[in-house]
This record gives structure tokens, C-alpha cells and sequence, in this order.
């Protein structure tokens, strides 16, 4: 290769890298630049231009790949202004997928007829198809975003008047908020008095014979459970209204909460193991000619329930444990 | 992150800001890239070329500098030099570092 060839192929190694519009303007520069920087050295050395010479400028100059890198500006798939959104957007996606794979893997447990050997292959199987669905809704999302991207007018930066005083306050982790508690308070009072004093309405209704029939939808194994149940809600109850008297969140109540949360995790784990907690023969024995599909299909709904509650709980736990053991940095203001 | 590099990064960043003004001080009168470049090492600031060359292309591009090709002794050389928008920018970036170097002497003798 002489030197003529190896500056042509360095600046075309460099055209490759750049935008098709500005290609042929930066190569007849850079060719340009890298005879003007050979001229002078010829003129310095005292000899004519060799590829020794050329090896020197062209390494001084650097990589094509450098050399074409400082001709374009930073690009992004998803740039700094919509990436806030973006990643909002996969959060929730990712957390509602991951519910509806839950209660998708509950009822697969809980499908009758399943055979625990077949399990492991179908727990695969539908694993692969979840995490299959993550990457085609991540793929989806980032293309969505990718063209938004390009689309969207770039937003000058805003260049308003700030004014600290309308910052929104920082949210207090420890703080507790009396809306959600007071509901808590009432979805608990009301389960306990549903439960304990008015068990027949928990049942599915139906016309037989020209008459209207009622059958327990829960079997006597669930109301056997129901003491510690009836002990865990109160006990929310009771921990609710501290935190109430309270108003923030404090470690007794953390603990309190953790104790709650192990508590239902421990009895949901018992009832999912146990005996069914649906009234399969009170159904069966009703004659009704859909009883046996309804009572898979309820056996099934109770069973991704308790799951779905199990995991919440672990859930739960986790958080009111990494609030507890977290470590708390000094407030400086305070400190001042 | 070495301590090397890190001193060496805020070198770069230290160094990036000035480059405009050196080289917009260049183009007072007609210039091309590597006559910048030489007239900036022979003052003492050593450029880059990857960096002088596609810096020249966008003060270009932001209106500061114009430029149009010339053919000379059968060599075409991209001439640039200061828009009049571009010598209000200088004077203000003059200004501007006339002020910096002030308040930061003062703060380093403290």
C-alpha cells in the first residue's frame, strides 16, 4: 500500500463511521488536514513525504473510529428527557406481569389431576413463558420509546423562575397515612364480622326447582382455620389503631407488623397444604349439573388467592425489614 | 477511577472551555484547520486534532464562523474565519475570561 492509498483508506474507514449527509465534506477536510500536517513536516524534516511519515501523522490523528466519534454528537435510543418516563413505564409493566404470573403459576398448582413428577417440567415451561412475555413487553416499550424518541420535538431547556418555596415537602417514609390506615381498620372490622357472624352469605346462590338454594362456598376445614384468623385481623386491627394514636411509624410497630405478616404467612402456608378450603362435596352433593366445574373452577381461584396473599406477606415482611435494619443517615440541617 | 485519570479528566474539562476562545481568537483573520492548530502550538496550547477539526464544524454550525473552500497550489483547504456574530461572542468570551482569571487568582491567594 503506498502513502497516497493509505490516507485514502484511512479517510474512507472514517466516511463509513459518519452520517451520509456530512460524509463527503469531513473526508475532503480530514484529507485536507492530514496533507497540510505532511507538507509541514516534509518541509521540517527536510525530506520527502514517506510512509514512515505518513504511519507517524495518521497514529497522531488517531483511530478512524476515534476520529469519526468526535464528528457526531452523543445518541441515544432513548434520550435523558424521555428516560424518566421510560423507566416508570417498565416498572409498571413489570410488576403487573408479574402478578398475572403469580396467580397464573397458583392455578397451575391447583389444577386437579396434576401430577407432582409433571410439575417440574410445567413450572419450566411456564416460566420460560413469562420471562418470554418480560422480554417482548420490555422490547415493545423500548421500541415505543425509541420512536417517541425520534419523533418528538427536543424540549428547550425550561428557563423559568424557580421558586423554592413551592417545592413539594419530601415524603416522610415514616410518616403513616391516615386514609390508608383507617381503611385497613375498616376492611378488617368488616372480614371479622362477615366471617364469624354472617357465614351463609358466603356461599353461591341458585334457582333449583323453583326455588332459590344457597351452598356454603367454604368447607369446615376453612371455618376450623378461622380462630387464627380471627386473631391475626384483630391483632391488624389492634396494630392499626397504635399506629393511628401514633401517626409515624415506629420500630414497636414495625416488629409488630413483621410478627403479623410471619403469622399469615405461616397459616396461609398451612391452608395451602392442608385439606381444600372449598366445599367441594357440599357442591357436589347439590345434584347441580355445573357443580363439578364450578368447584374446580373455585378450588382454583382459592388457591391463586392464598398464593397471591403469600406473596404479598413475604412482600411485606421484606419491606418492614429493610425499614428496620436499614441503616439512617445523620439529618446535616438538624445537626447544624 | 485512578487519581491519575480523574486529575487528568478535570484537566480535559478545564481545558475544553478555553479551546473555544483560543481558537475563535485565531480566526480574526482567515484561517484553515491546520494553520489554527499550528498558530495555537506555536503560543504554547497543544490541540488535538480530533478535536480542533470538529470543533471548527460546529462553532460553524451555531453561526460563529463561516467558512468556504479555496483551491491553493492544487491543494483545496477549507478556509474559516469569525461571522460577525461570532466577534460579539469573542468579545464576550474575552470578557468573561478576564473575570474568571481574576476571581480565581484571588480565591487561589487566599
Amino acid at each position: 500500500m503506498d502513502v497516497k492509498e493509505m490516507i485514502e483508506s484511512y479517510v474512507y474507514e472514517i466516511g463509513q463511521e459518519l452520517p451520509r449527509k456530512q460524509r463527503s465534506d469531513i473526508e475532503n477536510e480530514i484529507r485536507s488536514s492530514i496533507e497540510d500536517l505532511l507538507e509541514n513536516r516534509s518541509q521540517q524534516e527536510g525530506r520527502p513525504v514517506d510512509e514512515e511519515m505518513v504511519v507517524e501523522a495518521l497514529k497522531e490523528f488517531g483511530s478512524p473510529e476515534k476520529i469519526a466519534r468526535s464528528y457526531q454528537e452523543a445518541r441515544y435510543l432513548i434520550g435523558p428527557q424521555l428516560f424518566p418516563l421510560f423507566w416508570l413505564v417498565i416498572r409498571i409493566v413489570f410488576a403487573v406481569l408479574g402478578v398475572l404470573a403469580l396467580v397464573r403459576l397458583g392455578f397451575m398448582f391447583s389444577q386437579p389431576g396434576v401430577a407432582l413428577n409433571n410439575l417440574p417440567p410445567m413450572l419450566l415451561e411456564t416460566l420460560g413463558e413469562i420471562f418470554t412475555g418480560l422480554i417482548a413487553a420490555a422490547g415493545n416499550i423500548v421500541l415505543v420509546f425509541a420512536i417517541l424518541e425520534r419523533v418528538l420535538p427536543k424540549e428547550a431547556e425550561k428557563d423559568e423562575p424557580f421558586d423554592p418555596r413551592k417545592l413539594k415537602a419530601k415524603p416522610d417514609r415514616e410518616r403513616v397515612s391516615r386514609l390508608e390506615t383507617i381503611l385497613e381498620i375498616v376492611i378488617l372490622a368488616f372480614a371479622l364480622l362477615l366471617f364469624n357472624f354472617y357465614p351463609q352469605v358466603l356461599s353461591i346462590g341458585f334457582v333449583r326447582h323453583g326455588q332459590w338454594t344457597q351452598i356454603p362456598l367454604f368447607s369446615l376445614t376453612f371455618f376450623g382455620y378461622l380462630p387464627f384468623i380471627n386473631l391475626l385481623w384483630g391483632l391488624g386491627i389492634v396494630k392499626n389503631a397504635l399506629l393511628l394514636r401514633q401517626g409515624v411509624q415506629r420500630p414497636l410497630t414495625r416488629w409488630f407488623a413483621v410478627a403479623l405478616s410471619l403469622g399469615g404467612i405461616a397459616l396461609v402456608s398451612v391452608m395451602l397444604a392442608g385439606e381444600s378450603i372449598i366445599d367441594r362435596a357440599g357442591l357436589l352433593a347439590s345434584g347441580w349439573a355445573q357443580a363439578e366445574n364450578l368447584a374446580m373452577i373455585f378450588q382454583s381461584i382459592a388457591t391463586g388467592v392464598l398464593v397471591l396473599i403469600l406473596v404479598l406477606e413475604v412482600v411485606d415482611t421484606a419491606k418492614e425489614l429493610y425499614q428496620l435494619l436499614r441503616k439512617k443517615s445523620p439529618d446535616p440541617v438538624m445537626q447544624a | 477511577m485512578e487519581k491519575g485519570t480523574a486529575i487528568e479528566n478535570v484537566g480535559l474539562e478545564l481545558r475544553r472551555g478555553v479551546i473555544v476562545l483560543a481558537a475563535l481568537s485565531q480566526l480574526r483573520q482567515d484561517g484553515y484547520g491546520y494553520s489554527v492548530l499550528k498558530s495555537l502550538s506555536e503560543k504554547g496550547l497543544e490541540v488535538d486534532q480530533g478535536t480542533l477539526y470538529p470543533l471548527l464544524r460546529r462553532l460553524e454550525s451555531q453561526g460563529w464562523l463561516r467558512s468556504d473552500w479555496r483551491v491553493e497550489s492544487d491543494r483545496p483547504r477549507r478556509y474559516y474565519a469569525l461571522s460577525p456574530e461570532g466577534e460579539k461572542a469573542l468579545q464576550q468570551l474575552i470578557q468573561e475570561w478576564k473575570n474568571m482569571v481574576v476571581t480565581i487568582n484571588k480565591i487561589l491567594e487566599e
